[in-house]
C-alpha cells in the first residue's frame, strides 16, 4: 500500500510546461516546447547549443516573458509572474555564466537569499533592531550550514567575486538552498570546473534529492554527469522537445544523434 | 588674535559648507554606493528641499521688499504658539521638507526607474534641469530669478551673528552624526544587503526572490530625502537661494566628486570625501597668483580624482567588507574597520 502510494507520488508533475513559444525578433528560440519534470526526479536537459534551454529556464523563472504558452508549478499558472514571485512559488536557478554578488563576501551572497527577513524593511530595521539581529542569528547558522555542506566554509569571509568558476557554481547552488525551494533549475553546473570540484558538485546534487526531496531540471552538456545523474533525459533541439528517455535509451535515439551531429 | 579669529571664522565657514557636502554626498552614497542608481540630478532634491524651507519659513512676501511670490509660510510666525524658547519651525520645515523630497522621489522613481540605467541617468539630468527652470520661470512659487532673501536664521537669536557660524558648523557636524548613524542602521542591515545586491547583479538578485524596482524605489527615496535635509540645511545656513544656486556644477557634480575621492559604498568615505574636495577648492584660493585662478580649481579636481582613481580607485577609504564568520553576531552586525 505504501509502496503504491509512493510510485504515484513518483508521477506527479511538479513543472508542467504546455505549449511554450519565446521568439527574439523572427528567431524561435523555444518554439511550442512542451514537457513536464516529475516531482522528486533529478531531470536533465540536453541539447545542442542554441536549442533554447537556458531561454527556456528564463521563461520558466519570468526572467523573460513567454509570448504564449503555459507553465505551471504544483498545478499553479506562472507564465505572467515576475523572477521574485515565481522564487517565491519555490523555484530557483543558477546560471550558466555564475551571476555572483562580486564585491560581497560569500556569507552575504547566501543571506541575502533568505526569503521574509524582517529586516528588509526599513522602518523594522530602524525600530526593532533586537527583532532583526534575532532573525540574522538564525540566518547566518543556515548559511554557515549551507557553506559546511558544499565544503566552501574556509571561503565564507572571501568575495564572491574572487572564487574560482567552480567554487560559484557550488556557491550558487548555495543560493538556492536558502529558500526550501521546490525545483532547482540548474544551467550547466559542470562547465568550467575542475575535476576535484566538479565531483563534489554531482555528490551534492544526489544529496540535495535525496536528503530534501527538492526536484532537479539540470542542463549540462557533461554526458557522463547526464547519463550517471539524471533519470529522465530530455533531448531539446531547435526549441522543442525531440525526445525523452533514460540514458539509454537516449543514447540510442536516432533523432538525437543528429540534432548532435547537425544533420 | 585677529587673525587667529579669521582662521576660526574661515574654518567655520569652511565646515558649514563641506558640511552641507557632506550631507549631500550620504545621499548620494545610498544611490550610487550601495545601490548603483546613477544620479545625476542631485541638484533636484537640493533644490526641492530648500526652496520648501525657504518657502515654509519665510514671512508672507512683501511687495516693498521686490518680492513677487504668492505665500511664505512664515513658520517661525505661526509656530509662535508652540515656541518653547527653542526654534521648533526649523524641524518643521525640514520635515515639510523631506515630505516634498520623499513624494518627488517616489512619483520620479515609479517613472524613471525601470528605465535601462543610462535612460535613467539621463531622466535624472533632466529632472534637474526642469526643478531649476520651474523655480526660475515660475515667480509666483519662489520669486524667480531675484531669489528668496528673507529665510529666517535658526536660532538667530542665540548667537550674535559674528559667531553665529560657529554655532552653525558644530550644529551641522552634530546632524551629520546622526544621519550617519540612521544610514549605518539601515546599510547594515538585511534591507542595506539587498541593495548591494542589487549593485552587483539585478538579475540574480530579482532571481533571489527580491523585488528590486521596490528596493530600488527606497533607495531612491531614502537618499532624496537626506539630500532634501542637506538643502535645508543650506538654506538656513547661507539665507539666500535663487535658482543658480543650483546649478549642475557645483550642486551635483561636486558631490560626485567628493564621493568618487572619499570611497563610494562607505558613509565615512562620502562624509570624508566632502570635507577633501572642498578644502581644496576653497583653499586654492589663497594661492599666490595665477595659481589662485578659478580655472585651476577644476584642475586641481580633475588631478586629484585622476590620482584616486589610478593609486586607490576605491577612494580614500573604501568600501569595507562585512566578515561575518569568525564574529559574535550578538555584538553587532558592522564591518570591521
Ligand atoms: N536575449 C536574447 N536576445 C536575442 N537572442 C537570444 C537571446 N537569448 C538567446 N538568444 C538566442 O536564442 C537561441 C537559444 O539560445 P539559448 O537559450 O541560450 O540556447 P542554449 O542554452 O540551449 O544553448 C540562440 O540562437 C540564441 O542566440
Ligand atoms: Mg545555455
Amino acid at each position: 500500500m505504501s509502496l503504491l502510494k509512493e510510485e504515484s507520488k513518483n508521477t506527479i508533475n511538479l513543472l508542467e510546461i504546455n505549449s511554450v513559444t519565446k521568439a527574439f525578433g523572427g528567431l524561435k528560440a523555444v518554439n511550442n516546447c512542451s514537457l513536464n519534470v516529475k516531482k522528486g526526479s533529478i531531470t536533465g536537459l540536453i541539447g545542442p547549443n542554441g536549442a533554447g534551454k537556458t531561454t527556456l529556464f528564463n521563461v520558466i523563472t519570468g526572467q523573460l516573458p513567454a509570448d504564449k504558452g503555459q507553465i505551471l508549478i504544483d498545478g499553479e499558472n506562472i507564465e505572467k509572474l515576475p523572477p521574485h514571485i515565481t522564487h517565491s512559488k519555490g523555484i530557483v536557478r543558477t546560471f550558466q555564466i555564475p551571476r555572483e554578488l562580486k564585491r560581497m563576501t560569500v556569507l552575504e551572497n547566501l543571506m541575502v537569499v533568505k526569503t521574509n527577513q524582517s529586516g528588509e524593511n526599513l522602518f523594522t530595521t530602524w525600530l526593532n533592531p533586537w527583532k532583526v539581529k534575532q532573525e540574522e542569528k538564525a540566518n547566518l547558522k543556515k548559511a554557515e550550514e549551507t557553506l559546511e555542506f558544499l565544503r566552501l566554509s574556509h571561503l565564507a569571509d572571501e568575495y564572491a567575486g574572487n572564487l574560482s568558476t567552480g567554487q560559484k557554481k557550488l556557491l550558487e547552488i548555495g543560493r538556492t538552498l536558502m529558500s526550501d525551494p521546490k525545483i532547482i533549475l540548474l544551467d550547466e553546473p559542470a562547465a568550467g570546473v575542475n575535476p576535484t570540484l566538479m565531483n563534489n558538485i554531482v555528490e551534492r546534487i544526489e544529496e540535495i534529492s535525496k536528503e530534501f526531496k527538492i526536484t532537479f531540471l539540470i542542463i549540462e552538456h557533461n554526458m557522463e554527469i547526464i547519463m550517471n545523474l539524471c533519470d529522465p533525459i530530455i533531448v531539446m533541439s531547435d526549441g522543442s522537445k525531440l525526445a525523452e528517455g533514460n540514458a539509454k535509451s537516449i543514447r540510442n535515439n536516432k533523432d538525437v544523434i543528429d540534432a548532435y551531429l547537425g544533420k | 588674535m585677529d587673525s587667529i579669529l579669521s582662521i576660526f571664522n574661515y574654518l567655520s565657514t569652511y565646515i558649514v559648507i563641506a558640511g552641507i557636502y557632506a550631507i549631500f554626498s550620504l545621499g548620494l552614497n545610498i544611490h550610487w554606493g550601495f545601490t548603483g542608481i546613477f544620479n545625476i540630478g542631485i541638484s533636484a532634491f537640493f533644490a526641492l528641499g530648500a526652496y520648501t524651507a525657504a518657502i515654509l519659513t519665510s514671512a508672507s512676501p512683501s511687495p516693498e521688499m521686490f518680492e513677487d511670490f504668492i505665500w511664505g509660510g512664515n513658520l517661525p510666525e505661526s509656530l509662535g504658539f508652540f515656541n518653547l524658547g527653542i526654534d521648533l519651525w526649523y524641524f518643521v520645515g525640514m520635515f515639510g521638507a523631506i515630505i516634498v523630497c520623499g513624494i518627488s522621489a517616489a512619483i520620479i522613481g515609479w517613472i524613471t526607474l525601470r528605465l535601462r540605467d543610462d535612460y535613467f541617468a539621463i531622466a535624472t539630468l533632466g529632472l534637474a534641469e526642469t526643478v531649476r527652470f520651474i523655480f526660475l520661470n515660475e515667480k509666483w512659487l519662489a520669486n524667480g530669478s531675484r531669489g528668496m532673501y528673507r529665510i529666517p536664521k535658526f536660532l538667530g537669536e542665540w548667537f550674535p551673528p559674528a559667531y553665529y557660524n560657529y554655532f552653525y558648523g558644530i550644529f551641522i557636524l552634530l546632524l551629520i552624526f546622526i544621519l550617519y548613524k540612521i544610514v549605518q542602521k539601515a546599510i547594515n542591515s538585511p534591507w542595506g544587503r539587498v541593495l548591494k545586491a542589487i549593485r552587483e547583479d539585478e538579475i540574480a538578485t530579482s532571481a533571489s526572490g527580491k523585488n528590486v524596482f521596490l528596493f530600488k524605489l527606497q533607495s531612491f527615496i531614502l537618499g532624496a530625502c537626506i539630500m532634501g535635509i542637506g538643502g535645508v540645511v543650506y538654506t538656513h545656513g547661507i539665507r539666500y537661494l535663487d535658482p543658480l544656486t543650483f546649478d549642475p556644477l557645483m550642486a551635483t557634480f561636486i558631490i560626485w566628486a567628493m564621493l568618487m575621492v572619499g570611497g563610494s559604498g562607505n558613509n565615512k568615505g562620502a562624509i570624508i570625501g566632502a570635507f577633501i574636495v572642498w578644502a581644496i577648492w576653497t583653499w586654492t584660493d589663497f594661492l599666490p597668483g595665477f595659481l589662485s585662478d578659478p580655472n585651476l580649481k577644476f584642475l586641481m579636481i580633475g588631478l586629484l580624482i585622476t590620482l584616486v582613481i589610478l593609486f586607490k580607485p576605491e577612494g580614500i577609504i573604501g568600501e569595507k567588507k562585512v566578515k561575518l564568520s569568525s564574529k559574535d553576531i550578538d555584538k553587532e552586525l558592522e564591518p570591521t574597520e
